[in-house]
This record gives C-alpha cells, sequence and structure tokens, in this order.
C-alpha cells in the first residue's frame, strides 16, 4: 500500500465512481418504488439495500488501496476459496424451489457465485498475463478453459443457468484482449453446437463437413486441428448417446431447465407484465412511484430481476435512455482504461470485469424487453441484493484502483 | 516492476481491441434502445390503456389425464367432468367483503375462503379451486348471484375416474393432489400445489407421460374481471392431453382372479406371459377403491386403511414377501440334477421324517411316501426326499443355483416399491446370527422352501416363466403400449430378457414333465387345477408360518405343449396350496382362456406381436 501522490490523483477515473454512485442512488430509488409502502415510510428492503451500500463504499475504498500486484498474487487463493463456497453451497447451500444458491451465514446470505464470478476474472488475468503462458495455438487455450469450466459446471449443478452463462461468456472478451485470434474464438463454439446440433443427423452431417473444411484450409498445426475435430465430433456423437441413457423424468428435467419459460407459468406470465409495465411508461414514464402496474401486478422479483421494468414505467423512454447511457459510459470507459494501464494483468483484469458487467446489464435488461430467453439475473448496481452489490462495487473498486496505478508495469 | 506489461508499442493493438469490444457493447445497447422505442413509443398508447383500465389475466387450460385401457381395450382408467368452484386473482375487489358473500352463501368457513383468496391474489395464472366436485345446489347459488361474486366462476374440469373400481388398483395405482414434499421436487417440472399426480402402480410410474401438457391463454380483462379479448403478445398455447397407456393386463382373468381370491381375507395372484414377460393379472387383495383417494381420503378413512390388519395398501404381489414353500423344490430339483448330486433313478426311502443329527424332521405325509425318486418327490413334494438332496448340496450350492434362478433379487417390474426378498446364503447367515452360530442344519428347511427364504409372489412367477420358457425370463411389465390420445401408437414395449435360469434344457424339460404330473396325474398334488380340454402344470405348496396358520401357494402354466399364460397364487393364512390355492388358479385360467363364456366370441388366444422398439421396461438394478 503506498500514499497518494499527485500525480495518481490525476490519473483517477473520476468518472467511473460518480457514475457507479449515481446508478446505485438509482437503484435504492427503484427499490423504494417497487416496494412502497405509503409517504414517508422506508421498507426494510431499502434500508438494507442503504446499509449494504455504504458497506460497498467502504469495500470499494479498500479494494482502491490494494496494489495490483498484491491481486495477482492473491488470484490463485480467491479461486481456491471460490471453488470451495461453490462445491459447499451444492451439499449445505439454500434456495427455493429444490435449487441450492445461498450460503446461510448466521444473519446473512451470501451467494457464492458472485465473488466467484471476480476470483474467475483475477485468476484467468494472472495466466493470461504470465509471460510464460502462450496462446498462438489452439491448444493454448484448454488450460483457461479447464479454469472457467470447473466453476461453470459447479455454478450449473446448483441449478443456475443464467449465472453459469455469464461465466462461460466472460472468458471470450478476456482471451479476445490477450491476443487469441478472433477465428479461435469461433472454433472454441464449435464442440458445443455439435453437441446441439447432432440431434439431427443431417445437419450434424453438414456442420460436421463444414468444420472438417474449415480446418483443412486453415493455418494450423496438425494436433490443433486434430484436437478440435475429434473434439466436436466427439461431442456430438456423444450427446444423443448420453441423452438416451437418461431415464424419461431425468430427461424433462434437463428440457424444464434448458426451457424455464414453457414449465413455468409464473415465467411467462412475468414476462408479460414486464412488458406491459415498460410500454406502458411511454416516452416520459408516469412519475415516481406512480407506476400503475407494479401495485396491481405484484410481481415477486419485481425489486430484483425486473428493477428494470419499474423505472421503465416510472421514467419512460427517456430514463431507459440515460441508465443505459451511465452503464454504457461505465464500460466504454473501464474498456479505454484497459487500453491505457501499462499492466498486462491489470488490462485483462478490468477487461474481465466491464465484461462481466456489461454481459450481466445485457441480459437482465434483455429478459424484461423480452429479447432472451435466460431468466433469472439481477441488473447490477440496480436490483436489490447485497452480495451482489458489494462484490461489484468491489470490483470497480479495484478498477478504479488500477485507474491510478495506471502507469506501474 | 514488470517487462510483461503492454510495452508502449503495444498500445496501438490494445487501443484497436478497446475500440472493438466498445463497439459491440454500444452495438447491443443500440438494440435493446430499439426494442425499447418500440415498447414504448410506437405502441406505448397502447400498453398505457393496457395498464390503466384493464389488465391481463392467465388462464391455465389444465391437460387431460391420459387413459389406461386393459390389452383388450377395456377402460381401466379414465376422467369424468366435475363441477368446481374457483377463484380468480382480479385487479380491484374487496376481499373481505367477498369472503364474507361467499362463506354465507356457500356455508364455507371465513378463515378458509380468506385464505382461497389470499392464496388467488397471489396467483397470476389460472386460479384457484374453492370447493372440488360442487353439487349442483352449491353451483346455482354461485350462477344465481355472479354478479355479486366478481372473479368467482364455476368451471367444468376432468376429474380421474377408476370405472371398475378397486379392480387391478395396485398396479393401475391412484392419483391424489400433490404433497409439499413432492412439490419441492417436481416444481420445476412445471407442478402447482393443486396439482394432481400418481402416487402409486402406473400412475406414478409413467406420470410424465399420462400427465400431458397444460395450456395457456391469456385475456384482457375488466376492472370487473369480465375478459375482454385475447391478449395477443402473451405466450398462448393449446393443452395437450396426456398419453393413452394400454397395460399388458387381461380385465376378464383380472377379474376371475379377484372373484376366486376374494373368498379368502388376503393374497395375491400375477399372471405374466412367459413368451414377453407382460404381466395378465396383478392381483393383491384386500384392495382399496382408488376412486376414494382422488378427491382427498379424510383423515379417519386413511387411518382406517392403513391400520387394518390386513393391509389393503399393501401390493402383495410385489411388495410383500413369504416363504416360498414347497414351489421352491423345482429349484433345489432343478439344482440337485444340474451339479449331478442326484440321478433321475436314483431313490431314497421315505418313512414320514428325517433324522438330521439330534433333530427329527417331518415329511408332511406322517406315514411316509416310501421309495421315492426325483420325479415322484417334486409330483407328491416328498419333503424327506428334499432333505436328503439338501444334505447332499449344502447351504452354499443350494442358494448359489436359488440366487441365479432370481430368488433375493428385484425382477424389475415397472411399478415402484418391489420387495428384494431373502436370499439366506452362508453369508448372510453370518452377518445375522454371528460366524458359526448357525448349524448346517439351515438346509434341510431351505430345501423344502422354508426357513429364512423370502421370496414375492411376482418372483415365483417369473422363476415358472423361466422353466416354461427353457431359460430364459422376460422383464416384466404391465406398461403394453404407449398411444396419444387420438390412438396413435407412439412407443410399444419390446420384450427384453432379464436374466436365463441357470439350468440345462434337460434339467428344465423334466420340471416341466413334473408340473404335468402334478397336476395330471392321479397322485398329483395339484389335481384342482385341471381344465378340461387343456393341459395344465404346476407345483403346489403350503408354507408354514410361524405366525399363524399357513400359506397357501401354486405356481402353474397353460397350455403345457405351448404355454401362454403362468399364474402364482398366494393365499395368506389359506392353508394347504392344492386344496385352496389351486382351484383360484383354475379360475384364473379359465377366465385367460375365456372358458367361462358361454359363447367365445373372440378367439380365445389373444398374442398380439409386439413390434417398436421405443420403450423398454426400466430395470430398478
Amino acid at each position: 500500500m503506498q500514499f497518494l501522490n499527485r500525480r495518481q490523483l490525476r490519473d483517477f477515473d473520476y468518472g467511473i465512481l460518480i457514475v457507479t454512485l449515481v446508478i446505485t442512488v438509482i437503484g435504492i430509488l427503484m427499490i423504494h418504488s417497487a416496494t412502497y409502502e405509503g409517504p414517508g415510510a422506508l421498507s426494510a428492503l431499502v434500508k438494507r439495500q442503504i446499509v449494504w451500500a455504504i458497506a460497498g463504499l467502504f469495500v470499494m475504498g479498500l479494494a482502491i488501496l490494494i496494489s495490483q500486484d498484491t491481486l495477482e498474487g492473491l488470484a490463485p487463493f480467491f479461486y481456491g476459496v471460490a471453488l470451495l463456497l461453490l462445491a459447499a453451497v451444492l451439499i449445505i447451500g439454500v434456495g427455493k424451489m429444490g435449487e441450492r444458491r445461498w450460503l446461510e451465514l448466521g444473519l446473512i446470505r451470501l451467494q457464492p457465485s458472485e465473488p466467484a464470478k471476480y476470483a474467475v476474472i483475477l485468476v484467468l488475468a494472472r495466466y493470461l498475463a504470465s509471460r510464460k503462458t502462450r496462446l498462438s495455438r489452439p491448444m493454448h487455450l484448454l488450460l483457461p478453459l479447464i479454469i472457467v469450466l470447473v466453476p461453470t459446471a459447479l455454478v450449473l449443478r446448483e441449478p443456475d443457468l443464467g449465472t453459469s452463462i455469464i461465466f462461460a461468456l466472460i472468458i471470450v472478451p478476456m482471451l479476445f484482449w490477450a491476443g487469441v485470434r478472433p477465428i479461435y474464438l469461433l472454433l472454441l463454439a464449435a464442440p458445443v453446437l455439435s453437441m446441439v446440433i447432432a440431434f439431427n443427423w443431417i445437419a450434424w452431417s453438414i456442420f460436421i463437413a463444414l468444420v472438417g473444411w474449415f480446418l483443412y484450409t486453415s493455418r494450423m498445426f496438425i494436433s490443433d486441428k486434430l484436437l478440435i475435430f475429434v473434439m466436436t465430433v466427439g461431442m456430438g456423437r456423444m450427446s444423443p448417446f448420453l441423452w438416451n441413457h437418461l431415464k424419461d423424468y431425468q430427461r424433462h428435467r434437463v428440457l424444464a431447465f434448458l426451457n424455464p419459460e414453457k414449465y413455468r407459468f409464473s415465467t411467462g406470465y412475468q414476462l408479460i407484465q414486464s412488458k406491459i409495465a415498460i410500454g406502458s411508461g411511454s416516452a416520459f414514464g408516469k412519475g415516481f412511484l406512480h407506476g400503475t402496474q407494479k401495485n396491481y401486478a405484484f410481481l415477486p422479483e419485481q425489486h430484483t430481476d425486473f428493477i428494470f421494468s419499474v423505472l421503465a414505467e416510472e421514467f419512460g423512454f427517456l430514463g431507459c435512455l440515460v441508465v443505459i447511457g451511465l452503464y454504457l459510459y461505465i464500460i466504454v470507459r473501464m474498456l479505454r482504461l484497459a487500453g491505457l494501464v501499462r499492466n498486462r494483468f491489470a488490462g485483462l483484469v478490468i477487461v474481465g470485469v466491464s465484461s462481466a458487467l456489461f454481459i450481466q446489464m445485457a441480459i437482465n435488461v434483455g429478459v424484461t424487453l423480452g429479447l432472451s430467453p435466460v431468466t433469472g439475473m439481477t441488473l447490477p448496481l440496480l436490483s436489490y441484493g447485497g452480495s451482489s452489490l458489494l462484490v461489484t462495487m468491489a470490483s470497480v473498486g479495484i478498477v478504479l484502483g488500477m485507474s491510478l496505478r495506471r502507469t506501474e508495469y | 516492476m514488470r517487462f510483461a506489461g503492454n510495452a508502449p508499442d503495444m498500445h496501438g493493438v490494445s487501443k484497436q481491441r478497446s475500440r472493438i469490444l466498445s463497439l459491440v457493447a454500444v452495438t447491443v445497447c443500440l438494440i435493446m434502445v430499439s426494442r425499447l422505442g418500440w415498447l414504448q413509443l410506437a405502441r406505448g398508447q397502447f400498453y398505457r390503456d393496457l395498464s390503466e383500465n384493464n389488465y391481463v389475466q392467465g388462464f391455465l387450460m389444465p391437460a387431460p389425464r391420459g387413459l389406461m385401457l386393459d390389452r383388450n381395450g377395456e377402460i381401466l382408467a379414465d376422467n369424468r367432468t366435475s363441477l368446481s368452484i374457483t377463484i380468480t386473482r382480479m385487479k380491484r375487489r374487496n376481499d373481505a367483503a367477498l369472503t364474507y358473500r361467499l362463506s354465507e352463501l356457500l356455508d364455507l368457513d371465513t378463515d378458509f375462503v380468506a385464505q382461497k383468496l389470499e392464496e388467488a391474489a397471489g396467483r397470476f395464472y389460472g386460479n384457484v379451486v374453492l370447493i372440488n366436485d360442487a353439487d349442483l345446489e352449491q353451483v346455482s347459488r354461485v350462477e344465481e348471484r355472479r354478479s355479486e361474486l366478481p372473479g368467482v366462476k364455476v368451471e367444468v374440469t376432468a376429474v380421474r375416474r377408476y370405472p371398475m373400481g378397486s379392480l387391478a388398483t395396485h398396479s393401475i395405482g391412484y392419483v391424489a393432489e400433490i404433497s409439499d414434499d413432492e412439490l419441492t421436487g417436481m416444481a420445476s417440472l412445471g407442478y402447482r400445489s393443486g396439482n394432481v399426480v400418481g402416487k402409486t402402480g402406473v400412475e406414478d410410474r409413467y406420470e410424465v407421460m399420462l400427465r400431458g401438457r397444460d395450456g395457456a391463454e391469456y385475456w384482457v380483462c375488466d376492472a370487473l374481471g369480465r375478459e375482454l379479448y385475447p391478449f395477443e403478445d402473451g405466450p398462448s398455447r393449446e393443452a395437450r392431453p396426456g398419453r393413452n397407456l394400454v397395460l399388458s393386463l387381461d380385465a376378464p382373468a383380472q377379474i376371475a382372479a379377484e372373484e376366486a381370491l376374494s373368498r379368502h381375507d388376503a393374497g395375491a395372484i400375477v399372471a405374466i406371459a412367459p413368451r414377453s414377460g407382460e404381466i395378465l393379472v396383478l392381483a393383491s387383495l384386500p384392495a382399496p377403491d382408488p376412486n376414494d383417494f382422488v378427491d382427498g381420503i379424510s383423515n379417519e378413512e386413511w387411518a382406517t386403511l392403513s391400520e387394518s390388519p390386513f393391509h389393503p395398501l399393501l401390493n402383495r404381489a410385489i411388495q410383500a414377501t413369504y416363504p416360498p414353500g414347497s414351489p421352491f423344490k423345482l429349484i433345489t430339483a432343478a439344482a440337485g440334477l444340474e451339479s449331478r448330486t442326484i440321478g433321475r433313478s436314483e431313490t431314497v426311502t421315505c418313512v414320514g421324517a428325517f433324522k438330521y443329527g439330534i433333530r427329527t424332521f417331518r415329511c408332511w405325509k406322517r406315514e411316509g411316501h416310501g421309495v421315492v425318486n426325483i420325479m415322484k418327490g417334486v409330483v407328491e413334494s416328498c419333503d424327506v426326499f428334499f432333505y436328503q438332496l439338501g444334505v447332499r448340496l449344502g447351504v452354499a450350492e443350494l442358494m448359489d443355483w436359488s440366487g441365479r434362478s432370481g430368488i433375493g433379487h428385484r425382477t424389475g417390474i415397472d411399478i415402484a416399491g418391489e420387495a428384494r426378498g431373502n436370499l439366506p446364503t452362508p453369508a448372510w447367515f453370518d452377518r445375522t446370527y454371528g460366524k458359526r452360530k448357525w448349524s448346517r442344519g439351515v438346509v434341510l428347511n431351505l430345501a423344502i422352501g422354508q426357513g429364512e427364504l423370502l421370496v414375492t409372489p411376482l418372483q415365483m412367477a417369473c422363476l415358472v416363466c423361466g422353466i416354461v420358457n427353457d431359460g430364459p425370463v422376460y422383464a416384466p411389465h404391465v406398461l403394453k403400449r404407449i398411444e396419444t390420445y387420438s390412438g396413435r401408437v407412439i412407443g410399444t414395449v419390446k420384450e427384453s430378457v432379464s436374466y436365463e435360469l441357470p439350468f440345462s434344457h434337460s434339467t428344465l424339460s423334466f420340471l416341466q414333465q413334473a408340473m404335468v404330473n402334478v397336476v395330471e396325474a392321479p397322485n398329483g398334488t395339484g389335481k384342482l387345477a385341471r381344465v378340461p380340454g387343456i393341459q395344465v402344470g404346476g407345483k403346489t405348496g403350503t408354507a408354514q408360518n410361524p405366525h399363524g396358520e399357513d400359506h397357501a401357494w401354486f405356481v402353474c402354466y397353460a397350455p403345457a405343449n405351448d404355454p401362454e399364460i403362468v399364474v402364482a397364487v398366494l393365499v395368506e393364512h389359506g392353508g394347504g396350496g392344492g386344496a385352496i390355492a389351486a382351484p383360484i388358479a383354475r379360475e384364473v385360467l379359465k377366465g385367460y382362456l375365456r372358458l367361462n363364456d358361454p359363447e367365445p366370441e373372440e378367439s380365445p388366444k389373444q398374442i398380439i406381436p409386439i413390434t417398436d422398439t421405443d420403450v423398454h421396461p426400466i430395470h430398478e438394478e
């Protein structure tokens, strides 16, 4: 730890800090509106969110003070703890409808998948930043993939499809940033696609032929080509086999898991209500606390997953533009910073943090707009939720700390 | 200081990458903004009206549950229509006033109505049932004062019905409202409280197929809860009825079996088509009427059922275990022949008792059977013969052959809760009584099917299936075919060999011959199972029971030259197998072969070819 000098004060990214705080405050206001009990009263949820926000500020301050070398050194430790917590939540976790997502720790409930996201970003950044790491061949992507897939699989077991998708998606921009050729990133998707396409024999044959042709004509090591081809074919051959060996109720579970909307009427209804709420906000909204949809059609996830609908109803198109603009500002500002910092690890961490923030935002807003099928994700900084707010603010703090150390190697 | 950073010359690359990623973010945001523009600017007024004056209500269209038919198309389970009084959530409604009005009108408890209204308020789709199976009086009261009861409706629903009453209820099973425990596990499959699920038998095992898929409709309603017009934006869909299941059960044989068995307090009958493993009869008496469970059974009724000394809820055919008694001698004999421990012409002299060590083991025939060879031993069920054979084989060998003949293993029938029985191997004796704390003399009892051996009636039927099939035992199953509600066949259960009896053809044909002699020979013990015109093979049994009267056993098959049906009968505390169980088996055979019909219109031989390979009976192990 060191004392801040004049240059560091100049380098500090005030914009990111201020906009983060603005979004957090908007979030508290929207939670107040979503849980409004009458004039002069603050709901318990708002009070709790305020306490979490203040705690978040402290954590953010602490995160600013931690040097990037310390972070880099601690990354594997964080990763190990995250895996332990994710494993623990599968055994002793709690949640609704048979899911296991939270750890009950006395007074507080911790959702380990939240901090785990950032542990993965740190350890991945450390690996990709290392001078010994080579990334010129697809073969080299195996280890980073394993780093990400282990926690992804654990989160998938909870089951929490939404969060596990974030885990799997964060790796793409980070690998891109580290210099992996975009075409290899596309090839990473081939085995996954193969698993899905395998159920139609003709489509799968065409797909395999295409992949094969592409590999044949591309300039890669023969071992890399073989690896990709074998994995693509293997995964494709395996999935119908695995599928046929499931019992009918297990298949139903898989289908229900992949397509919850079809199996849960409540989800379909929420989406309708969300659309009506958003649409009825029109250009300028119905005004703060004047949303009607939320009063009569109370949705259980209004203050968490569907907070954006409340915002859209009360502040209209204009309000949505402002909030999306604020998120975009943070993202673009962080990405610019990633290009300015001299430390490669720091750059990668910033890319990871901004991607996590953006992917969550895009999926959550996409769901409320009926654009994305994945449900059960919160809007970072805006939705009600202690561990999410705390961890997001900490991650912003880490980025801010990197902004004032941007000249350090 | 590290050198692995973004070197100054790398800045150009980094800037470019940062621009590309930013561009991706901006593009995604533009998509969201254009969608917002569509919803809020282009369609804003439409949604504004919807949110201010009306509201959207989702309606659940429950899928009718699939039917169950017997192999001839006789309906075993269907649905009847029923009227129920339901409450829907409403935007503006004085729930307190409605609670009062409803409880007055329908003479219901105020707290109960209030609780249902609260439940409805939390449901954005579908409704909450206030009264299931409402009577006409209640319905007309509600209809008369409809205008004062916003959101209260009379709805027509489908309720499970078992037209044959308690017939075959232990294989068909029954449905009832989903319990809280089941709901935690099944909520992710779309089940909600108030849903009906299969609890036992086929209803439970094939729940996924029978259930179908509920439909959904979304309507724009006004403030009074009247449906105005369908809401186009909603994910509406049609209900899809559940699959119809054609079972392999044969209703006439099942009826004959239950009727014959009903003269006794308790017992079980299993009949299997040996060439396919199709269950033709699965009876367990006493049996409850499954219709009683559908609308919810009262606590007292439940207590009566579960505390009855005859345990009507127990499926004796697969869940209860009994000492196999004399039919087990078939295994002992086969083991003796197969291991060459005894020859066909070897004889033993039975004087009515056999001394082993200091104990005397009696034959059931006090005066003795005289000179006995293995054929006479089986046909006349001579205990002394089998005591001696057992001693020669030893516990380990006898139990080894028994285990390989299926004793102590689940058959894998597609009904839950099957018992394993007990195969008392030397290891089992060591575990149970301690090493060397048991005498080798146990083999005498085991050889005649007594002692620690325990089997289910289904296991005995499967054993006989293997004998008449010359080895292979097909996995027993109740499901025969799956059809859509319109009758299109979408899957047929294919027969599959579950295991093979470890005996050679010559040993098995000896057993077949012996079984025919048991019924058809003048001195056989199973004479009462004779069916005119058809040769029957069988084996009687009288299993001693320390807790009371002996259990009566009879296993048989017919016709002897081309077996179509294998029957196992067990009468709890029935007494002698030949006198009590054999005539029951005869009634089952006659029922299946349609020999009671004055004019057999349909051909008595009902062998329906099995074609498709879609579905396999699923094994427990």
